[in-house]
């Protein structure tokens, strides 16, 4: 009889996400996503990641040996305009009565340090030195690999949430949440056949966007652990979505919180774990470690803590709590 | 079929809405609860098909202690229908319906098709999303799926809400049909006319508590005045006069020359609940 | 006058409504005050050496350039090195001076700068012998907090358009548009009723957050002011215009969702 009232829930569920155009967006989410990857990030990232440009005013052709990397100029006027058209933190260089002067606009004093060196190295001729790679994937790799991680994360934490969130208010609005009260089935299988439905889409849904993304022979190895770090996040933001749509009183009270949520959570997260910004704090913000066992799952070094499985097990089980309390607390309410 | 005794309840501190409510509600019978809006008819009716606990005093349903006996099989003998046609409004009437029905044991499901007909719906709508029906039709369909599981308990809050005075008739013909099956029917209403013509007993319920229990019938008849309007033609003239119905006995009292109606100047449910308890219905 | 009254003591009422519209003002203030953040990171080198493997002298020639990091064991330095979120570079002796190891994913600035980096030791302390003219210009990583600012104001005005549109959805999903089409009311009146909360708390939210995160002069303040009346207005008018086109909820996310990204995106990208 369970699985004849999950099934029977679960077909109408998945109506009802039909009828509401989820699965549209999913697929819109996925289609400008995989096209924001290979036409615009990839590129992007590649073309203006470069090192500072250096600019040559050698009048005299005191420095013939220079490295193919300079830029000469053919005057001090093209020199300055160079550097003041620059975008990389370009340095000048004048060579005067056999000297080289050297001019940068101001960075920090490291970075200006490094510039200045860097800039008289290339004075003699270029060096063929490459440093040792210890790393398994290459640039490409990697930014496909992060921002796929960010891409998925932003989709279940944006956009799940937001599908379980608006089937759901649906039927509060229809009221028909009041007739499951009376029904002779177990009121958790309400909340299961939900979350489980809108497991399934993030699953399905990651699968994609690692294939098309990250690629299809890179993607086998990593997938199964990208899939259990989707499943405890989907899980995740579906109860907590579940639970929101509950305790608010409409979906444009939803949306508000749905757009503080995204925004504001999200980015303190992005910022620590993709840059080299990090704050105190971040460590105790519950979005982070998901995001790290995710990021992690998708450059093949799963999270093999066996903590951090039980607190994520452990907080979907809180999650699962609140929402049969807060589910059960709808049903009683007046119509 | 149900007993309640001392039955208490409060939504917070301050919010007490039933104050000892004793009832008892035999095999059968159609029980109506009579009491204007905030009497507290839907508490009682939330807590009787388990979908409020925390109460007071004791309830038992189906001859065992509700706390007990709510489980699977408890709700497969009730059906409720709620004050509005709860329904998903994207698919059809049959869709509603046999999605509702699944969760109940095949044997005890009547066919959709054939409820709904006997609820007089339109066959052009069956298969017709429900955003596309009246609200009378929506009625229909929410009495549908109440029926549809032949449930031996009913609970109808405002049955014949938004209904036609024809929808109305064949809605208490449908309930008397039920009474007649053995169902025993709880009704909550603040229509007297519903409550007057279907009910077996009804209960006034006025801030938490039963004010009064007992037939319709006996109900008027206790607090009736027992007069009578005579209209009559004398002279040439209409006339009309009140008089005792004990004084008929001996015969009219007064002079005429054509006696045209006469009608008794029974209470209505209405008039004998502002009686008890100083407010209207509705 | 009525109508918009009833409005605000309906939004007055709706106490998330006015948490939302106050967050930015909370965020501004953060940023603001704050100061958590350190900005000036982003922009620096990050090296890595194991205990002992490397000299005093080549540490300090090291911190010249930006952070070092003393890995205790080899394990650790390679993993350090081998980590997604930075672009450490890894630093060891060898016979002619010093060595760099990378994992090969970082942008080419820092692949130029491990390539670099032994040629530098060898040539160090020539730069001192040669003059620097170093230039003012704005702070580039500064910039990079006032996008966030810039980010908070938009976030503020976008406010206004997700309460706009989710509003007119909502009431075409609860039939109350069905009233509003048989009430005595012009064009004019309906599209002032729809947007002015939307309008008039996405630009307060938004004044707020700017009068605090920016420190203008009055003709500053002035433009200012008139860009966010101007913004929050255009904001709100999408708003209204999403909520007119949208059906249901989710295709009016949808099309949220779009004006979100391009909202935002034009900072990012400028």
């Amino acid at each position: 009889m369970i699985w004849k009232s999950l099934s029977s829930l679960f077909k109408k569920d998945c109506r009802m996400m039909v009828s509401g155009k989820f699965f549209y967006l999913a697929l819109g989410s996925l289609v400008f996503y995989t096209l924001f990857i290979h036409i615009g990030y990839l590129n992007f990232m590649q073309d203006n990641a470069g090192i500072y440009q250096v600019y040559l005013y050698d009048p005299a052709g005191i420095y013939p040996q220079m490295s193919p990397l300079v830029h000469p100029t053919d005057s001090l006027e093209s020199l300055d305009e160079a550097l003041a058209e620059d975008r990389s933190g370009g340095v000048g260089i004048h060579v005067e009565e056999g000297k080289p002067n050297l001019i940068l606009y101001a960075g920090t004093e490291k970075v200006d340090r490094h510039r200045a060196d860097y800039a008289l190295l290339l004075l003699q001729s270029g060096s063929d030195y490459k440093p040792e790679i210890v790393g398994e994937y290459p640039l490409e790799s990697k930014l496909r690999r992060e921002i796929t991680c960010e891409l998925l994360f932003i989709e279940m934490v944006a956009v799940g949430f937001l599908g379980i969130a608006s089937v759901l208010f649906k039927e509060k609005q229809m009221g028909v949440i009041h007739i499951h009260a009376i029904m002779p089935l177990k009121k958790s299988l309400f909340i299961c056949s939900k979350v489980f439905l809108f497991l399934l889409t993030d699953l399905v849904f990651a699968v994609f966007l690692t294939l098309f993304n990250v690629g299809f022979r890179e993607a086998g190895a990593i997938l199964p652990a990208v899939l259990v770090q989707t499943g405890i996040l989907s899980l995740m933001m579906a109860f907590t979505g579940f639970v929101c749509t509950m305790l608010l009183k409409d979906f444009k009270q939803f949306s508000l919180a749905y757009l503080v949520i995204t925004l504001f959570m999200a980015t303190p997260v992005f910022l620590s774990a993709n840059t080299a910004i990090k704050t105190d704090w971040i460590c105790y913000h519950p979005f982070y470690h998901v995001y790290m066992g995710l990021k992690d799952a998708f450059f093949g070094t799963p999270v093999s803590n066996p903590v951090y499985y039980l607190c994520a097990a452990g907080a979907v089980i809180l999650l699962f709590g609140i929402t049969t309390i807060a589910f059960r607390r709808e049903m009683g309410k007046e119509g | 079929m149900m007993e309640v005794k001392d039955l208490t309840f409060s939504y917070g501190k301050d919010k007490q809405a039933l104050r000892g409510l004793n009832f008892m509600v035999e095999d059968g019978e159609i029980f109506g609860f009579l009491g204007p809006n905030g009497s507290g008819k839907s508490t009682t009716q939330k807590i009787l098909t388990g979908i409020l606990k925390g109460y007071g005093g004791m309830v038992s349903v189906f001859g065992k202690d509700l706390k007990s006996v709510y489980t699977q099989e408890f709700f497969q003998k009730i059906g409720m229908l709620f004050e509005f046609p709860y329904l998903y409004a994207n698919i059809s009437a049959l869709d509603n319906l046999r999605y509702f029905s699944s969760f109940y044991p095949k044997e005890q499901l009547r066919d959709p098709e054939e409820v709904l007909d006997e609820l007089e719906f339109k066959k052009d709508f069956l298969k017709k999303p429900v955003s596309t029906y009246s609200k009378g039709m929506r009625q229909r369909v929410s009495m549908a799926r109440v029926l549809i599981s032949s449930p031996k308990l009913l609970f109808l809050d405002e049955p014949t809400s938004g209904l036609d005075p024809a929808g109305a008739v064949l809605f208490r013909r449908i309930i008397e049909k039920e009474r007649k099956k053995g169902t025993t029917i709880f009704v909550t209403t603040h229509n007297m006319l519903d409550a007057d013509l279907l009910c077996d007993r009804v209960a006034f319920i006025s801030d938490g508590k039963i004010v009064a229990i007992d037939t319709p019938k006996n109900l008027k008849e206790q607090n009736s005045n027992h007069s009578i309007v005579v209209t009559y033609q004398y002279q040439g003239r209409r006339k009309e006069q009140t008089i005792k119905a004990l004084d008929v006995k001996a015969g009219i009292p007064f002079s005429y020359d054509e006696l045209i109606s006469i009608h008794s100047q029974e209470p209505t449910l209405e008039d004998i609940f502002i009686q008890y308890t100083g407010r209207r219905l509705s | 006058m009525k109508g918009l009254i009833c409005q605000m003591k309906s939004v007055g009422r709706d106490r998330f409504c006015i948490l939302s519209f106050l967050l930015p003002v909370v965020v501004a203030l953060a940023l603001n005050v704050t100061g958590s953040i350190d900005l000036s990171s982003l922009g620096e080198y990050y090296f890595c050496v194991v205990d002992g493997e490397v000299t005093d002298e080549v540490q300090e020639w090291l911190w010249g350039y930006g952070d070092v990091m003393v890995c205790q064991t080899r394990e650790e330095w390679i993993s350090a090195i081998r980590e997604p979120s930075t672009n450490l570079i890894g630093v060891e002796m060898d016979k002619k001076g010093v060595r760099t190891i990378v994992s090969g994913d970082e942008l080419p600035l820092w692949q130029q700068a491990a390539a670099t980096l032994p040629a530098l030791y060898e040539q160090r302390g020539a730069a001192a012998e040669v003059s620097i003219q170093i230039l003012d210009q704005p702070d580039v990583l500064a910039g990079i907090k006032y996008l966030f600012m810039a980010m908070t104001l938009i976030t503020a005005m976008y406010m206004g358009c997700t309460f706009n549109a989710m509003n007119i959805i909502s009431e075409k999903e609860e039939g109350v548009s069905l009233i509003n089409e048989i009430l005595p009311m012009t064009p004019r009146q309906y599209v002032v009723q729809k947007i002015f909360i939307g309008f008039v708390f996405g630009c307060l939210s938004a004044l707020i957050a700017a009068a605090v995160c920016f420190r203008l002069s009055p003709a500053g303040a002035a433009v200012m002011f008139v860009l966010t009346i101007l913004s929050a207005f255009v904001a709100a008018l999408a708003g209204l215009l999403i909520g007119r086109i949208s059906d249901e909820m989710m295709i009016g996310v949808a099309y949220i969702k779009i004006v979100m990204i391009v909202f935002i995106a034009v900072p990012l990208l400028k």
